[in-house]
């Protein structure tokens, strides 16, 4: 029997082979190469169970044929959507900017909510392939609304892909000593390899299996500290509050602005409470508008499995970004108890020794007096995360398996983007204007060859970013842009779509472009040019916070325009019938 | 089952999904923007037992819990709803039988 064959074997056998490679470095090589073989070697798992998944089917491809169970897509779902950002930045930025940074994590989960009431389970009844799909048929098959959302769906994508693999580099390059560079050029390769067997159909199962390693590995270190700090009563998620009082109180005795004081810091280039508030919801809009995510509750078998997916989709997001707060409070609790001690004592300290050459904790003593103020002391977000089991002197194995979790979390989101927009290019574009009548083999072979185009095109853009630092620096920006255009083009089209039957071809490709001409330009001059951003009651609204302005304009320009053109006809309004009604045996 | 009957059990369907839909959007409004607007206010530097401070926790930990169980709970009523509306046609279906027969 062919062991390629059976999917269930391949992940047994790689696993066990996997775990016991592990265990012969462990006992026989040095840390160096056991952590080289721990992270490296997850990607040969991924790869063969991808092999035991090959299918030339586009069903398999384009919506791994339909078959999924909706908690296996909730656990896929969930690793395409947790990024690196989620894994290694979010907690970090909640440690920084403390009760500021919460719209990351409110916006970042409940877009989801409103997604299984208005969007997944439509979508999923509509039994199209694509976004721009859907968006086609809405339109009574007008090709160029079609070609309007392919070009919004790279806009929305590449930002994010090349944000993704500059996201790999840097894991690679910090956690191997190799170059970040080179690192993302492992990473696109490592996700190409086990995407190109048969698109959606292998990373679907291999995304739920890397949803189990990131949220294991994220879990191990954060856990392991909070039972040295007594936080298990009887859950760290709810008992760090005498953290928090600890923090505040050595905040309070050096003068500080207190950690969880509302609007006290800038959030996204905005202050004050409306751009905070706007900031949260451009992310939860932006979620419901992301193709790579949209494309997932295609996969599911009913209308029904799909609203059920989405719940398992935020329940295991969920386990993630309850617990980023506390990764926050422990490592803020770590940090703050430095303040006031003699710098030589500090110096000494065996984590800050590791951690110091990599620039992610830095240590100036300004007025000369020898012993450490908190100004004095800076610490890089991602310090949280990857630098936590040196805080709290865990064995050294632990960091190479958070390393693993974290290379899974980023190679499970640009697998997802790689995918969507090869399947737009070849489906979309090839399939639909260039050569209607591809066969199914030519079909898939033409989406393969295209994910490996585009994986050479972010590479490359990754290369460029990661070897030029001032375009590195707006690389974590762009993955909130990204759901800033999201937001401002395929949320409302989708939404109106399915809601409100007079909207018409018109309404809908109006509303993009308007939508996006919006949000660009704003972006592009505040974000990039370093314009000064619009003031409203005296609060400055950021970029992010742009996106409630982006969706706003394409609502209503979609309104306007379809208003005054001419309701489309019976295609559409069977479209609709079909969409609005459950499957019926 | 006529196809006007049937027309009229999917109209009402529709009608009533969404009126589910407006009910569970009015929940996620309060959920994802009302308590996150008025948190900072009400619950500021609210402690109690080993919880952080509430107008943190709210938003940290009770949103994202609620905001899982309103998904869950619309699935759980949409099934209802479904349900009822295969029976209708379901019953339909069989009155047209039913007739035939005689």
């Amino acid at each position: 029997m062919n062991v390629l064959n059976n999917p269930r074997l391949t992940a047994l056998l790689s696993l066990t082979i996997y775990f016991a490679v592990v265990a012969i470095s462990y006992f026989t090589l040095d840390p160096y190469l056991t952590s080289l073989i721990i992270v490296v070697g997850s990607l040969f798992i991924y790869f063969f169970v991808a092999l035991s998944l090959r299918r030339a089917s586009v069903d398999a491809f384009y919506v791994a044929e339909r078959r999924v169970p909706p908690i296996v897509n909730g656990a896929a779902t969930a690793a395409d959507w947790m990024s690196a950002a989620s894994f290694l930045s979010m907690a970090g930025v909640v440690a920084l900017l403390g009760f500021d940074a919460i719209p990351f994590i409110i916006g970042w989960t409940l877009g989801y909510t409103l997604m299984a009431f208005t969007v997944a389970p439509y979508v999923r009844r509509s039994e199209t392939y694509t976004i721009p799909e859907f968006v086609e048929a809405r339109s009574g098959g007008w090709g160029v609304a079609r070609l309007v959302a392919v070009v919004m769906l790279f806009i929305i994508s590449f930002t994010y892909l090349t944000a993704q693999l500059t996201g790999i580099g840097v894991v690679f390059g910090r956690f191997l000593g190799i170059e970040a560079a080179i690192g993302a050029f492992i990473g696109v390769i490592g996700t190409v390899m086990y995407s190109w067997t048969s698109g959606w159909k292998s990373i679907t199962w291999i995304q739920a299996m890397q949803y189990v390693f990131m949220i294991t590995m994220y879990w191990v270190p954060v856990m392991i500290a909070a039972y040295v700090l007594g936080l298990f009563k009887p859950l760290p998620q709810l008992a760090y509050g005498p953290l928090v009082e600890e923090i505040q109180a050595r905040e309070s005795e050096f003068g500080l602005r207190q950690w969880t004081e509302p609007f006290a810091r800038a959030f996204a280039a905005g202050t004050g409470q409306l751009n905070w508030i706007m900031g949260a919801v451009t992310l939860m809009l932006g979620t419901m508008g992301l193709p790579h995510i949209l494309i997932r509750f295609y996969t599911v078998p009913s209308m029904r499995a799909a609203r059920y997916s989405v719940g398992w989709a935020l329940l295991f997001i969920g386990l993630l970004y309850v617990t980023a707060p506390v990764y926050a409070a422990i490592a803020r609790y770590s940090i703050s108890g430095l303040w006031g001690r003699p710098i030589s004592e500090v110096m000494e300290l065996e984590w800050v020794k590791k951690w110091l050459p990599t620039g992610l904790i830095r240590i100036n003593d300004r007025n000369n007096d020898g012993i450490l103020q908190p100004g004095e002391l800076t610490f890089h977000g991602d310090i949280v995360v990857v630098g936590m089991p040196d805080m709290f002197g865990m064995h050294w194995i632990i960091a190479p398996l958070v390393a693993m979790g974290g290379l899974a979390a980023a190679i499970s989101t640009a697998d997802g983007l790689l995918l969507s927009m090869s399947t737009a290019v070849t489906r979309d574009i090839y399939k639909r204007f260039i050569n209607p009548r591809v066969s199914e083999k030519g079909e898939v072979w033409m989406a393969r060859i295209m994910l490996w185009v585009i994986a050479a095109f972010a590479a490359a853009l990754a290369y460029l970013a990661l070897k030029d630092p001032t375009y590195s620096q707006y690389v974590a920006l762009m993955v909130a842009w990204a759901f800033v255009f999201a937001a401002s083009t395929f949320t409302p089209a989708v939404i109106l779509g399915i809601f409100w039957s007079r909207l018409n071809r018109y309404g809908i490709v109006a509303g993009m472009i308007a939508g996006m001409a919006v949000a660009l330009p704003y972006v592009l001059s505040v974000g990039v040019l370093g314009m000064p951003p619009i003031e409203v009651f005296g609060q400055k609204i950021g970029t992010t916070a742009w996106g409630v302005v982006g969706f706003i304009v394409n609502l209503v320009v979609s309104i306007v325009v379809s208003l005054v053109t001419r309701p489309e006809g019976k295609e559409v309004r069977e479209f609709l019938q079909k969409i609005r009604t459950p499957e019926i045996k | 089952m006529t196809s006007k009957s049937r027309e009229e059990a999917i109209e009402k369907y529709w009608k009533t999904t969404r009126n589910v839909t407006l009910l569970f959007f009015l929940g996620w409004l309060a959920i994802a923007v009302i308590i996150p607007v008025l948190s900072p206010h009400v619950f500021l530097n609210v402690w109690i037992g080993n919880l952080p401070p509430l107008h943190w926790f709210m938003l940290t930990f009770v949103v994202i819990t609620l905001g899982v169980a309103l998904i869950f709970i619309y699935a759980a009523v949409m099934d209802r709803i479904d349900k009822r509306l295969r029976h209708e046609l379901g019953e339909a279906r069989e009155e047209v039988v039913v007739r035939r027969g005689v």
